[in-house]
Parts: structure tokens; C-alpha cells; sequence
């Protein structure tokens, strides 16, 4: 029983705060970039989307398992304008001037991807149960956001709340257009972020958000630039820069630095110097003393001691992240938690959720 | 011990790095201070007191929301770099003598909470802070942003829509109402000097064409975006004049109104802004012209510069991919290969190195 | 030649004087999700671009039918989402059968059909009666503009993800945020007078 407990507390907490739909996931976000700009259109927003929500998972759950997916993303957006017109013609009985100002976005609201990712993330891979807790915490989640974003954006853009004039000196009209939006979302992530790290260390919620395929053709430039002949993966798990390594200040680091990280076709093209570079910098076995250029080592004038704790990062954080095919391809793998000592960073973790 | 000592030797190595790119930025920031010193002067000549109360203003804005900023984000306050001084005095330039004391303070607020610091500082930011606050304040508030007074003997200027406020005609303006200086409304010199409504930084065009030559001796990359910025601004004016007197006074008025002369020395040659390669800062250059003509002529506002300019941020990546000239790709092949090289030898010793503590261990 | 025109001043009007993600909010998380994809860009972008093309030509093509063009606009959001539906299946079974495509690709469908950015070109066109060659251009210039979106978003990723001095409140979705508010501050510079629809 208290194990039951425990998980429904992990589940309310991962779908509310830790992978909170529209703060880290970047889920529904439209309508709340374009129609939260008062209280009310807030409140009927966040309404109809905690409703939609919540039934369609849940219908989503008891009907729709055994369908294929490419099926259900339809039935979701027929589900969603079905539940979607009562409610709409409630509100606008209830409130016709604020479901007129809503416009197109009270439809639109059918097919939000909010509906569509919890459902196929959660609701037909899950029992009822978590279902439903699961809809109710990201569908509150949602409408707290909403709510506070339509809140601050009608005090600061319209100087009224709920239509009741303040005295507020100065008003930002701006912050009514969608940029305000994004804006305020990204203050609201931060804020929330900061929360989080604070209460539950353990936690990473950016890894909701999938960057993994442009870290991936970062670090392709990187390894390119590196000269993929280098087996890095033998050479051992130290990451910590050489001591004696020359200290003597670069004069034209901010080339130097701007220029690393080119393209890999420049990289490519030079032939000359990188048959010199393999002449000296090819694939090292353990066992060779290593013939080492003596140029090389004359050049003091170079300290790339900074520059190799930066690679090694890297190149640390590459391999714990993917494993090298021999083909060349690269496949993701399970994260280790990555030890950059220099920035204290926390670890890491995979991606999480289910793909679109 | 050695791990400690390997430590420390990061972390003393981590700061010089540190120092020496926040020197560099201030260096260029200081620049930049130097070359707004005689816009900065004109504004204080023709509208007095207030002008320099608004940039205090503004710069203390700026400077006050770096450091609150990078308390409550939990980052190092880089107020040394000068770019904060730098941001807050930009902004103020762009906007009006007869702005409300708060109009240059938001600007400059959102330019660094908003357009800086979430992206680290100003080595890391994503788009020029200044031009992100005149863009906020340009949307939010129009109306203030393009009210400006006209220049009186008196040098005294009021608070726009208040009392003793009165109205001038800036070249933006006219330009939009398709309006020519052509028709003898405007001497010629009056523009060069600066003796026109428009914003308090921006109009006297002679200092700004003084600060593209200090720019041109130099930072001659930076200048080489001003210089292809201002060429394809000049030569869309010529093809597309929006007034009827004739294609130079379109373009004369075309490149002294606005904020664009302003732009182009100060927004679009932001260091950590620009494209890596010759052929790269070109394209930016054109691009953000090509942009801010457009703009001008089918947008919203009298002037857009700085939407522009933002745009042209959001690009640097794509004209990144640019080819390189022969001897940048020489001297990049070059680092290259001692880098590479560098890094085998060093792979090489730690493989030694943990060959021997393997033997040791068996 | 004045169907060319209104075709390419609504296809412009879409695309960058009121970019529709930027300005209008609408696909917003669909691009900022897929600006995180870039291997599957240009399937996505294609689908989109078909969707909201083919889809306002078929509700602009049955608004001309009296009856429908008398209904109540709930009625027609239900028209508009049956012919993205129709165009939907017919879609999938023309990926599945003929072209054998990847599972990948046919997950992207779904993503790319039904999202806000698609339902709400028939509903611009319904709500400013525009014909047949307008809605063809709303729906291209809305196509061109999720490209546009997700490019300009990418290339922001792309800087951010090499940035290591992001304060660590902001890594990840909030920087992404601000950076995309930015972008459409620079948008919104350019939306307001326009060209004459």
C-alpha cells in the first residue's frame, strides 16, 4: 500500500512539476502564447483542456489500446472537438464576450498536443488508475500555468485583473502578443527549474525536452574536426589535463577558439596538414613510445591545456552517451552520469517520452 | 594531492581564461563607450539636462539589473565588462529626448533580464541586448518611441504629450508620409549636424560616420559588416526611393533617419555577434540591410531597424556555413592540425599513464 | 494574373507579415518540438505544408456549397477537421501502401495533420471569406512559415547547446523560450500594415 502511495506521489509529481507539459516539454504551448491574456480567457482555457484531457485519456485508456496509433491521433482530434462543443457553447452562454475574444483558439483546443502525447505516452500503456491521476495532475498543471500566465499577462499588459482596473502606472500592451507569451513561459521554466533543483536534486527536468539530436551533430563536428582515426574510447576514463603541460599564456586565443570549432568540410579539405597531423596524431597504440613531433613540442607559444579540458568534456560526455559503431554510425545509449568537475554540472539523464 | 593540485591548476587556468575574455570584452566595450561619447555630447547640446538624465537613468538601470540579475540567476556579475554601462547607454541614445524617465529604464531592463543575461553574458548572448529593449519598448509603447521633440534655441525639452512639449518631424517620419528634406523644408547640413528631430543619438550623422571610420581602423571585421549593411541599404534606396525628389535624397534620408546609421556601428558589429568568415560577415551585413529596407517599407513602424537587427541575430548560425576565404581556410587548417596534434600527444600520455597504473594495480 | 497576385500577396501575408508562428502562436509547440528533430525536418515540414495547402483548398471548395457555407462556425470546425481527417487517411494509406514508409515517418503524420498550425488555415480563410487562390497562398505561406519557424529555432538550438554559460536555471526549455520570444519580437516588427488581401 505505501508502495501504491509512493508511485501515485512519483506519478502526480513527474507529470505536474518534473516533466510539467507546457514548462519542460514544450507541449500546448498555442494556446497559451495566444489566447491566455486575461483571467477569464484563462479560466475557460484552462477549463476546457483539463475536461478535454481528462476524458479522452481516459477513454483513451479503457477503449483504445488495442487500436494502431496512426487511428487513435485521429480519433483524439475528433474526441477532442466533440468534447470540446458543448463546453464551448457553455461558455458561451456563461460568458459570451470572452468566448468571442477567444476566437478560432477554443476549437483549436481539439487539437492540442498535449491530448495526443499524454495519451500515447501514458494513457494506453498504463491501467486506469495512473491514467487518471496522470491527466489530472498534467491537466492541472497545465491550467496552473495557464492561470498565472493569463493573470500576470492581463496586470502588466492591460492593467486589469478579471476586467477591474488597477493603478498600475505603466502598461506593457506588448506582453499581449505571443512573444509575451514565450517570454513569460521561459521566466515561469526558470523559476519552476530553480524549485525543482532545489527540492529534488535528483531530478533533471531538461532532460524533457529532447536536445539529443543537435548535441549529437555537435559533437559529429567534433569528432570530425578531431580526425576519427583517434580511438578515444581505449585510451581510459581520466579527463584530467596534463600538469606539465606548457602554462604559457596563447596570443591569439580568440582565433584559436572561434576557429576550432569550424566546419568540417575546412577540416576536410586541408589534406596537407592533416596527413602531418596523422603523421604525428595517428591512431596511438599504448604500447609505441609515440614518435612526437619535435615541432610540436618546440611550439610553447601554444597552451591548449584549457582547450584539451574542453575536448576531453566532450569527448567524456560523447562516450557515456552513445556507442561508437564500427560503421561509423552512432546509436544512443544509456547516459551515465557525466563528471565534468570543471562547471559542477549536474548529470544528465536519456531522453524521456515517447517520441512524437 | 595531485588531483588537488591538478584541481587548482584548472580553476587557475579556468580564471585567467576568464579574465582575459572579459578583458577583451571590454575592450571592445570601451570602444564602443569612446564612439558614443559625441552622439552622446550632440544629444546634451540640443535637448539639454534631460537628455543626460535619461541616459543616468538608463545606464544606472542597466547596471542595477546586471547585478540583481546575476544574484537571483546564481551567475557571475560581469559589470567590469563595461557591456551593461554600454547596453543602458545605447538604449537611452535610441529613444528620445522627450521620452518618460521610465521609457529608456524598460528598455534597458528588458534588454538585460530579458536579451542577456538568460543566455550567461555578454560572450554569450544570443542578440544584441540594446536592440532587443528599443524593439519591447517600440512595441509596447510607439506612440512615445516615435514622438520626438522638436530642436528649440531654448534647449529645454519637455516630456512628450505634456506641458511645453513641442512636436517635431523626424526623416523617418517624413519618409513614411513619403515626404522629401529635398523640397528646402530641411537644409542639408541640418541633417548632417544632427539639428532634426529623430532619436536624441542618432542624427548627427557626422559622428556617425566618424565612428565607422574609427571602426574601419580599428575593428576592421566589425567594420565589414557596417560597410555591406549600409552599401545594400544605400543601393535599395536608389532602386526603390519612397520619396518622389530623386533617388540620392531617398537614399540620403533613407541612410540619416532612423536608427539605422545607429545600427549599423553599434547593433550589428556586436563581437560575439558577428559570423565567423569574411564572406559570412558580408552576407550578415547585406541580409540585415536587405531586411531593415523591407521593413521599413512594408512594417508597422516609421523605422524597424531593430527588428532587422534581431532577425540578422537569429541568423548567424546559417551564414556560418558559409565557405571561407583561402587564407582564413589556411590559418584554420593550421590551428587545426597543432590542436589535433596536441591532443593525440596528450591522449598518447594518458594512455602511458594508465598503462603504468594498471601494471601498478596488477 | 490577379488570382497570381492574390495568391502571392496571401502566401506572403502568411508567411511574413503575420508569420503565423511567431506572430499568431499557432504550431508553436510542433516547431519548437521539431526544431529539436532536425533529422526529420524536411518529412515533417512536407507534411505540413500538404495538410494545410490541401486542406484549405477542400474547405474552401465546399464553403462554395450553399448549405455548408450556412452553418454556424462549430459546425464548420467539424467540416474543417473531417476534411483534414479524409486527407489524413488518404495520406497514410498512400505512405503505407506505396512508398513503404518508415514507421518514423508515418508517427510524423499524425504530428503534421493534426496540430493547431493546420486547423487553423481553413478558419483563417472562413474568417476572411477568402476564394480559391487566396487559400492556396495561406496555406503555402503557412507551410513556408513552419519551415522558416523551425529553422530559425533550430539554429538557436544549435547555439545554445554549445553555450555553457546559460545559468543553470535556464538550461534547457526556459532559454529555449526566450529565445523564441525574441524571435517573435523581431517578427512582430513587421506585422501591421501589410499588403492589401
Amino acid at each position: 500500500m505505501p508502495d501504491k502511495k509512493k508511485k501515485s506521489v512519483s506519478v502526480i509529481r513527474n507529470s505536474a512539476i518534473i516533466k510539467n507539459p507546457v514548462l519542460f516539454e514544450a507541449i500546448g504551448i498555442a494556446p497559451v502564447v495566444a489566447m491566455a491574456v486575461s483571467l477569464k480567457s484563462a479560466i475557460i482555457l484552462s477549463f476546457v483542456s483539463f475536461v478535454e484531457l481528462l476524458l479522452i485519456e481516459c477513454l483513451a485508456c479503457l477503449l483504445m489500446k488495442k487500436l494502431k496509433g496512426s487511428v487513435r491521433k485521429m480519433i483524439y482530434a475528433i474526441l477532442g472537438l466533440l468534447i470540446n462543443i458543448p463546453l464551448f457553447l457553455l461558455f458561451k452562454y456563461l460568458a459570451p464576450n470572452e468566448t468571442a475574444s477567444a476566437g478560432i483558439f477554443l476549437p483549436l483546443l481539439a487539437v492540442n498536443s498535449l491530448i495526443a502525447l499524454h495519451c500515447e505516452r501514458f494513457a494506453v500503456k498504463h491501467n486506469f488508475k495512473a491514467t487518471a491521476l496522470d491527466a489530472i495532475s498534467a491537466g492541472f498543471s497545465y491550467a496552473a500555468v495557464i492561470l498565472i500566465v493569463g493573470v500576470i499577462r492581463e496586470i502588466l499588459g492591460s492593467g486589469t485583473v478579471y476586467s477591474v482596473k488597477l493603478n498600475i502606472p505603466v502598461k506593457l500592451p506588448g506582453l499581449l502578443m505571443p512573444f509575451g507569451g514565450f517570454l513569460l513561459l521561459g521566466f515561469m521554466a526558470a523559476a519552476l527549474k530553480a524549485i525543482i533543483n532545489r527540492k529534488f536534486p535528483e531530478t533533471h527536468p531538461e532532460a524533457s525536452f529532447d536536445l539529443s539530436e543537435v548535441k549529437q551533430s555537435h559533437v559529429i563536428k567534433l569528432r570530425e574536426f578531431l580526425d576519427t582515426d583517434l580511438d578515444f574510447f581505449d585510451v581510459g576514463e581520466e579527463t584530467q589535463p596534463d600538469e606539465k603541460a606548457p602554462s604559457k599564456p596563447r596570443t591569439d586565443k580568440k582565433n584559436k577558439t572561434s576557429k576550432r570549432k569550424s566546419t568540417a568540410k575546412s577540416s576536410k579539405k586541408t589534406s596537407a596538414s592533416s596527413s602531418e597531423a596523422k603523421n604525428g596524431g595517428g591512431k596511438r597504440n599504448a604500447d609505441k613510445n609515440g614518435s612526437v613531433n619535435t615541432e610540436r613540442q618546440k611550439d610553447k607559444n601554444f597552451d591548449y591545456t584549457s582547450e584539451f579540458d574542453e575536448i576531453l568534456t566532450e569527448l567524456e560526455k560523447y562516450k557515456q552517451y552513445t556507442s561508437f559503431d564500427g560503421d561509423g554510425s552512432v546509436s544512443a545509449d544509456g547516459a551515465d552520469k557525466s563528471n565534468d568537475k570543471e562547471s559542477g554540472k549536474k548529470a544528465e539523464e536519456p531522453k524521456g517520452g515517447e517520441d512524437e | 594531492m595531485e588531483q588537488s593540485k591538478t584541481s587548482a591548476g584548472i580553476s587557475a587556468e579556468s580564471a585567467a581564461k576568464a579574465r582575459s575574455e572579459i578583458s577583451t570584452t571590454r575592450r571592445y566595450f570601451a570602444d564602443m563607450l569612446i564612439l558614443m561619447a559625441v552622439p552622446a555630447v550632440m544629444a546634451w547640446y540640443y535637448y539639454g539636462g534631460r537628455a543626460v538624465r535619461l541616459m543616468v537613468f538608463s545606464v544606472l538601470t542597466a547596471v542595477f539589473c546586471e547585478v540583481a540579475g546575476s544574484f537571483i540567476f546564481k551567475i557571475r556579475s560581469s559589470v567590469s565588462d563595461l557591456s551593461a554601462v554600454a547596453t543602458g547607454l545605447m538604449t537611452a541614445l535610441c529613444l528620445p529626448a522627450s521620452a518618460p524617465y521610465y521609457l529608456p529604464c524598460i528598455a534597458s531592463a528588458f534588454a538585460v533580464i530579458a536579451a542577456k543575461l538568460p543566455f550567461g553574458n555578454a560572450r554569450s548572448h544570443m542578440f544584441t541586448p540594446a536592440a532587443a529593449g528599443i524593439a519591447f519598448v517600440t512595441i509596447c509603447m510607439p506612440d512615445k518611441v516615435f514622438s520626438y521633440p522638436a530642436i528649440l534655441s531654448s534647449g529645454t525639452t519637455a516630456v512628450s504629450g505634456g506641458q511645453g512639449f513641442f512636436p517635431g518631424t523626424s526623416i523617418s517620419y517624413m519618409l513614411s508620409q513619403k515626404n522629401s528634406v529635398g523640397t528646402g523644408l530641411l537644409n542639408y547640413v541640418d541633417v548632417l549636424v544632427g539639428s532634426v528631430s529623430g532619436p536624441m543619438g542618432t542624427t548627427c550623422a557626422v559622428a556617425l560616420f566618424g565612428a565607422l571610420i574609427f571602426l574601419a581602423v580599428r575593428r576592421p571585421k566589425n567594420f565589414t559588416v557596417s560597410a555591406s549593411f549600409l552599401a545594400v541599404c544605400f543601393v535599395y534606396a536608389l532602386l526603390f526611393p519612397r520619396v518622389l525628389t530623386g533617388r540620392f535624397v531617398s537614399a540620403f534620408m533613407e541612410i540619416c533617419g532612423g536608427t539605422l546609421l545607429f545600427s549599423s556601428v553599434f547593433f550589428l558589429t556586436d563581437d560575439k555577434l558577428l559570423p565567423k568568415s569574411f564572406y559570412a560577415r558580408i552576407c550578415y551585413g547585406a541580409a540585415a540591410g536587405l531586411m531593415c529596407m523591407i521593413m521599413r517599407s512594408v512594417g508597422k513602424f516609421e523605422d524597424s531597424t531593430v527588428f532587422a537587427v534581431l532577425l540578422a541575430n537569429g541568423l548567424v548560425t546559417a551564414f556560418d556555413k558559409l565557405p571561407l576565404t583561402k587564407r582564413e581556410r589556411r590559418l584554420v587548417s593550421a590551428e587545426n592540425a597543432k590542436v589535433r596534434a596536441a591532443l593525440a600527444d596528450k591522449l598518447e600520455e594518458k594512455a602511458l599513464e594508465n598503462e603504468k597504473g594498471g601494471a601498478e594495480n596488477a | 494574373m490577379s488570382a497570381i497576385a492574390n495568391l502571392f500577396s496571401a502566401a506572403m501575408y502568411a508567411f511574413v507579415l503575420q508569420n503565423l508562428i511567431f506572430t499568431g502562436g499557432y504550431g508553436a509547440s510542433e516547431a519548437v518540438r521539431m526544431s529539436a528533430k532536425p533529422k526529420q525536418l524536411f518529412p515533417l515540414t512536407a507534411f505540413i505544408t500538404f495538410f494545410s495547402t490541401f486542406g484549405s483548398i477542400f474547405c474552401v471548395l465546399l464553403e462554395q456549397i450553399p448549405f455548408i457555407s450556412s452553418l454556424s462556425e462549430i459546425q464548420h470546425s467539424l467540416i474543417f477537421l473531417l476534411v483534414i481527417c479524409v486527407l489524413y487517411v488518404f495520406m497514410l494509406v498512400l505512405l503505407k501502401a506505396v512508398f513503404k514508409a518508415k514507421k518514423r515517418t508515418v508517427r510524423r503524420l499524425g504530428v503534421a495533420a493534426f496540430n493547431t498550425l493546420v486547423l487553423a488555415v481553413p478558419f483563417i480563410n472562413y474568417r476572411a471569406t477568402f476564394g480559391i487562390a487566396e487559400a492556396i497562398g495561406v496555406g503555402i505561406g503557412s507551410g513556408l512559415a513552419f519551415i522558416v519557424a523551425v529553422l530559425m529555432i533550430n539554429f538557436g538550438l544549435r547555439r545554445l547547446v554549445e553555450n555553457k554559460n546559460i545559468p543553470e536555471c535556464f538550461k534547457g526549455t526556459p532559454a529555449v523560450f526566450i529565445y523564441v520570444s525574441i524571435l517573435a519580437l523581431a517578427f512582430s516588427g513587421v506585422s501591421g500594415k501589410g499588403l492589401s488581401l
